[in-house]
């Protein structure tokens, strides 16, 4: 605990006022709107990346029968789809799963959190 | 400290508020120390504030909150001193309102107090206002400025001597 310093009550004295009423409602307001924001986007974003891993894992489950069964077409809306294009989708989109998944990592770490200001 | 904080990270209004209206006036006073311009001074205290809340479920009580907020103040100001720089804004004195102006005979003690803290230098000032109104240690005024405790304890010494010269303060200095 410091000593009262003569100094304090001097710098008190000079102290400036902040003529803003709504300061604080102000920043409540912006953080919690901002806050929703980040929380909305985010559910899309893990919407988003969880729909594409459930399309993976079907189009997997249905490459995997086609093959296992020997068939080399599938029957779909009406088309014979080659399992090789099957295949191909499912390539993209493993890749397009992992890219949104690092995309996500690297957006995460590259916020300044207060580890920054702390240390 | 540590319940409101706790309250503020699950979002709640008020504590969000007290959190702000108690540390609001400190800040500012910092970011003014080093911007003397009132709207810029406003304007940043109002930003490190967003990010103080933006980055609160983060915090884990490793540091005082004040001292976490003063530091976030502070490099904000100093962000906004370079943004001046950049864009080429007018230099750092003409930002000052007329009623500092150097010779001007102070009306009252408030201005003269003013008159005398914009005397000092940007160092000197921004120890003097987070040592006394911001009542954090040497330490921690080291911490927030980046400077080492030797360098803040001059600083403070040449702060006081200033001061007490420019006030034509009686008492000696400690």
């Amino acid at each position: 605990m410091k000593d009262k310093d003569p100094f304090e009550d001097i710098l008190r004295k000079g102290m400036l006022e902040l003529k803003d009423e709504t300061f604080t409602e102000k920043i409540v307001e912006q953080h919690l709107q901002a806050k929703m924001q980040g929380e909305a986007f985010s559910f899309r974003q893990d919407t988003f990346l969880v729909s594409l891993i459930a399309f993976c894992i079907v189009l997997s489950g249905t490459c995997l029968v086609l093959l296992l069964s020997g068939s080399h077409e599938i029957f779909i809306g009406g088309e014979n789809v080659r399992t090789t294009y099957l295949i191909l989708l499912l390539l993209i989109s493993f890749i397009a799963v992992l890219y949104k998944y690092l995309l996500s990592v690297v957006a995460g770490s590259k916020l300044p959190g207060p580890v920054c200001y702390l240390h | 400290m540590r319940s409101l904080i706790d309250s503020a990270k699950r979002g709640d209004r008020i504590a969000l508020a007290s959190l702000i209206d108690s540390h609001k006036e400190l800040a500012f006073n910092v970011a003014y120390s080093m911007l003397k311009n009132e709207d810029d001074a406003r304007d940043v205290t109002q930003q490190s504030f967003l990010i103080v809340l933006e980055k609160l479920a983060d915090f884990r009580n490793e540091a005082a909150f004040s001292t976490w907020l003063y530091r976030i103040v502070y490099h904000e100001s100093l962000r906004q001193i370079k943004n001046r720089v950049l864009h080429q804004h007018a230099p750092l004195d003409e930002h000052m309102p007329s009623h500092f102006e150097v010779g001007r005979e102070a009306s009252d003690d408030k201005e003269r107090i003013r008159e005398a803290l914009e005397r000092l230098n940007e160092h000197e000032r921004i120890a003097m206002t987070l040592f006394y109104l911001g009542e954090q240690s040497v330490r921690q005024v080291a911490d927030i400025t980046g400077f080492t405790e030797a360098n803040i304890k001059v600083l403070l010494h040449r702060g006081r001597k200033q001061l007490k010269t420019y006030l034509n303060l009686a008492y000696d200095e400690r």
